[in-house]
């Protein structure tokens, strides 16, 4: 018999999700209880935020969570319209679903490296870069920057779209789904991931809303559950889309819904294109001082349910800002909950990692 | 299944490379409209401080140049602080007289091994090649429309 | 003989510098687009190595937060001769635009010597081809290698300040409570119909069995803990948000509590998350959640040291201005 042990694991590990650390506790080679240990990335945005002006407070909205900064910066664009009380145009409504799903396919493109990496696995991570930079190319593109994009901005959105937008746009969807076939094919499709995945890190949808867990990890247990279809905010209610979910709840499954994702997203961007015209109004002039009140927005982001809750006294910067983190229950109660009802091994814990795909930056935040 | 990632990976070797071979030369990353480092026009610049007040990173201060500017008679220009700035782009957007730009230059051509390199003073900020332009203000700023539609 | 010998040596070491695989921070999304086929480092003799102690070099991607400062020492330390530290991103070199930040470091240099600089905010891949390209070309020129600096007394003198700033803090006397509050639970006291959320206010004494009787009508998820500090009124107020995962309507249990005497009963036990929120607003706020078994330092420990720095009488930028940048908020 084993003695039980600690075991310090990350933040400088190549398993770990991010800067990240845990300790663990083992008996023999079996994973027992996983105590996070956070704050390698903390900066304190909720106070950085009251320091700022309203008008270049959204450079700081959408930092702490690199792989999918525009769900959150669209989210926070949303929270001021509320307490500015503006109506951005249908265009900007349009483009910002656009950005926010071309986001979730970046990160979810980034997760494959996690993903396949976890597993051994090269080639998929190669072409999924390829992917990714085909993304970014376009944000570039559009906005002027490939990773932080600040173009989802109170009022609207912060410039007129180059000539051209609509074509290239969709060419991109087709590229993107080609490739993403492809890498579909060579990580679903392998033997060796489907043994390292399957009946590993199995959880139910309904207990992980119980656990606070939303998004992908919700989905891939076979509950239908989508803030983009039960609260719908820009307009999402008026494209079509599927919701995608798994059956058994476990590693394998929510690889496959985040596959899935990542056509209905382009799903959703051939049709919201459509609607981003040229020559069109993109941007409502807000004013420097805001009215006293409250801004609330939910969004899905690619990891979850994410809100963001602005309060303001009036005056030029806000008063209280408040964000909600996707990751935090993915890492404390959701891996707990696998760790006490199956037995994982140190072996599997980077797959189980990888397969709630957690954003670090966004629990220290 | 493994063996039809074998057939495509065959595939693409037999295609062009996707490695861009010697970035200096390519430019694989520039576009348009891409925000790099500003540029300054200094006959235009009246010294509002409006980008150093807009500014979230607090990377521009005003400071005093010799010389004779007749729209600007404090002789106030923005330095701006290369290594601590974001590139959002908003003191571009906010600039009342036009006077910033914003370049395609970006931590390529800044690379330093000194990093005192980086904190551009005005004179250095309005000798940058104008053919690099990417943002202008035009782009960025605020076409009226009314609040509702 | 001799220099022929160490040419040949700082040539073959250009050829393979390993990088520890350390991402600290937002600049190493750009990494992957360098080290797979995009711009493939490995045509430059380039790796990232798990281990410190095969490793020739590591590098500063974006900002310093205190804890991975001292993680960072500790690998540099382990790292064998000669070894190298180069800095990407804007936050490595200035603080950036987390300069009123008070859980980061502002400055690599104060604790390494550095080798390089690549400014950007995000450096695009082809920007670290500049320092990978550059580093290599002085590391075949004989690069001396980079040493750690005097950073103990330093972190101290920091830490030590803001501990008296908290002791100082906590032996103040809080403001009397000055605020109107009628509880209007079950109804509404906002509703947002397009966001399908309701905010509603309830006593702190009532707020478990409230929360307890929504937790059994289908507000099964509590989403987040949301506080908001009112130093003029003397109180902290608290949303508890949580959702109906039947329909997707969302309530936000709106409670206060004096500042003087910051206690709510803790919900850990409805909500299992609630153990983390909780502990996350007990460290940035200074509430105390009675029965909670573990209330503690957390995200914070290490990172800070004085009071609660999301109270809106903790003037942090003021401090950090003071103390990392001399006074002056536009300097470096």
């Amino acid at each position: 018999m084993a003695g039980s042990y600690t075991v310090y694991f990350g933040p400088q590990h190549p398993g770990a999700p991010g800067n990240i650390g845990f300790k663990l506790e083992l008996e023999g080679e079996r994973v027992v209880k996983a105590e996070l240990i956070p704050g390698f990335l903390h900066r304190g945005f909720e106070k950085m935020i009251e320091n700022r002006k309203w008008e270049n407070s959204y450079v700081l909205s959408y930092r702490f969570c690199v792989e999918d900064p525009d769900s959150l910066e669209v989210a926070y664009a949303e929270a001021l319209d509320k307490v500015f009380r503006v109506e951005p145009p249908e265009k900007a409504r349009y483009f910002r679903m656009i950005q926010a799903e071309f986001s979730r396919i970046a990160s979810h493109m980034f997760w494959v490296h996690f993903m396949a990496g976890s597993t051994g696995l090269r080639t998929p991570a190669y072409w999924a870069s390829a992917a990714r930079e085909e993304i970014l190319k376009w944000f570039a593109w559009v906005t002027g920057h490939r990773v932080y994009h600040n173009f989802s901005v109170p009022g609207g959105i912060r410039g007129e779209v180059p000539e051209g937008f609509g074509e290239r746009t969709t060419q991109l969807t087709y590229l993107v789904e080609d490739i993403v076939k492809d890498v579909e094919k060579a990580l679903l499709g392998n033997r060796v991931f489907k043994r390292r995945t399957r009946g590993v890190g199995v959880i139910k949808g309904d207990v992980a809303l119980k656990l606070g867990a939303t998004g992908p990890v919700v989905r891939g247990g076979g509950l239908k559950y989508d803030t983009r279809k039960i609260a719908p905010y820009e307009r999402y209610d008026k494209v079509s889309f599927e919701i995608p979910v798994g059956e058994v709840g476990d590693s394998y499954d929510r690889a496959l819904v985040r596959f899935r994702e990542v056509y209905e997203s382009l799903k959703i961007i051939r049709q919201a294109v459509l609607e981003v015209r040229r020559g069109e109004p993109y941007r409502v002039k807000v004013p420097l001082t805001a009215p006293p009140g409250r801004g609330y927005a939910r969004v899905e982001a690619a990891r979850g349910e994410y809100t963001v809750h602005v309060v303001s006294t009036g005056g030029r910067s806000p008063y209280r800002v408040r964000f909600k983190s996707p990751s935090l229950p993915l890492l404390t109660t959701v891996l707990n909950y696998i760790l006490e009802n199956e037995e994982v091994t140190i072996a599997d814990l980077p797959v189980i990692f990888a397969s709630l795909d957690p954003c670090a930056p966004d629990i220290d935040r | 299944m493994v063996l039809s990632t074998i057939v495509k990976s065959i595939e693409y070797m037999l295609k062009r490379p996707y490695t861009r071979l010697v970035p200096a030369k390519s430019r694989p990353f520039k576009t348009e409209r891409l925000r790099g480092a500003h540029l300054l026009d200094m006959s235009k610049c009246t010294g509002c401080s409006m980008c150093q007040l807009v500014c979230p990173a607090n990377a521009i201060d005003m400071v005093e140049v010799e010389g004779n500017y007749p729209q600007n008679p404090r002789r106030r220009f923005p330095r701006i602080d290369l290594h601590k700035c974001t590139y959002c782009g908003l003191c571009v957007e906010y600039c009342p007289f036009n006077a910033l730009y914003m370049t395609s230059i970006t931590g390529f051509e800044l690379y330093t091994r000194d990093k005192k390199t980086t904190l551009k003073t005005p004179l250095e900020l309005s000798k940058v090649d104008p053919s690099l332009i990417t943002v202008r203000r035009e782009m960025l700023a605020v076409k009226e429309v009314k609040p509702g539609g | 003989m001799a220099s022929v010998m160490k040419r040949l040596v700082n040539w073959a070491r250009s050829r393979s510098p390993w990088m520890i695989h350390y991402c600290a921070a937002c600049g190493a999304i750009e990494f992957p687009m360098l080290v797979m086929s995009p711009l493939d480092w490995e045509r430059y003799g380039y790796m990232p190595v798990p281990s410190p102690r095969q490793a020739d070099f590591i590098a500063g991607m974006g900002y310093l937060t205190r804890k991975t400062v001292k993680l960072m020492i500790n690998l540099f330390r382990q790292t064998p001769n000669p070894k190298y530290v180069v800095a990407g991103c804007n936050c490595t070199a200035t603080g950036g635009l987390y300069w009123d930040s008070y859980a980061t470091f502002k400055r690599l240099d104060d604790f390494f010597t550095v080798s390089g600089w690549v400014p950007g905010c995000m450096p695009m891949p082809d920007d670290w081809t500049a320092l990978l390209v550059d580093l290599r070309r002085q590391v075949e020129g004989g690069l001396k290698r980079d040493v750690l600096k005097d950073f103990e007394s330093y972190i101290k003198s920091v830490e030590e300040e803001e501990r008296k700033w908290a002791k100082e803090y906590y032996s103040r006397s809080q403001p009397p409570v000055n605020y109107s509050f009628k509880e209007t639970y079950p109804e509404c006291e906002e509703n947002y119909p397009d966001l399908k959320l309701c905010v509603t206010s309830v006593g702190r004494e009532k707020l478990r069995s409230v929360l307890g009787e929504l937790k059994s009508k289908g507000f099964q998820l509590l989403l987040n803990i949301d506080a908001v500090d009112y130093p003029k009124n003397g109180v902290i107020e608290l949303y508890y948000v949580v959702e109906n995962t039947g329909d997707g309507s969302q309530m936000a249990v709106k409670t206060f509590t004096p500042r003087g005497d910051p206690v709510v009963e803790s919900v850990h036990d409805i909500y299992p998350n609630a153990l983390y929120i909780e502990r996350e607003v007990y460290e940035m706020m200074g509430v105390v959640f009675r029965g909670h078994p573990d209330l503690r330092k957390w995200i914070l420990d290490g990172n800070w040291e004085g009071p609660p720095p999301l109270r809106k009488d903790v003037d942090t930028a003021s401090y950090v201005v003071k103390t990392f940048y001399k006074g002056d908020r536009y300097g470096r």
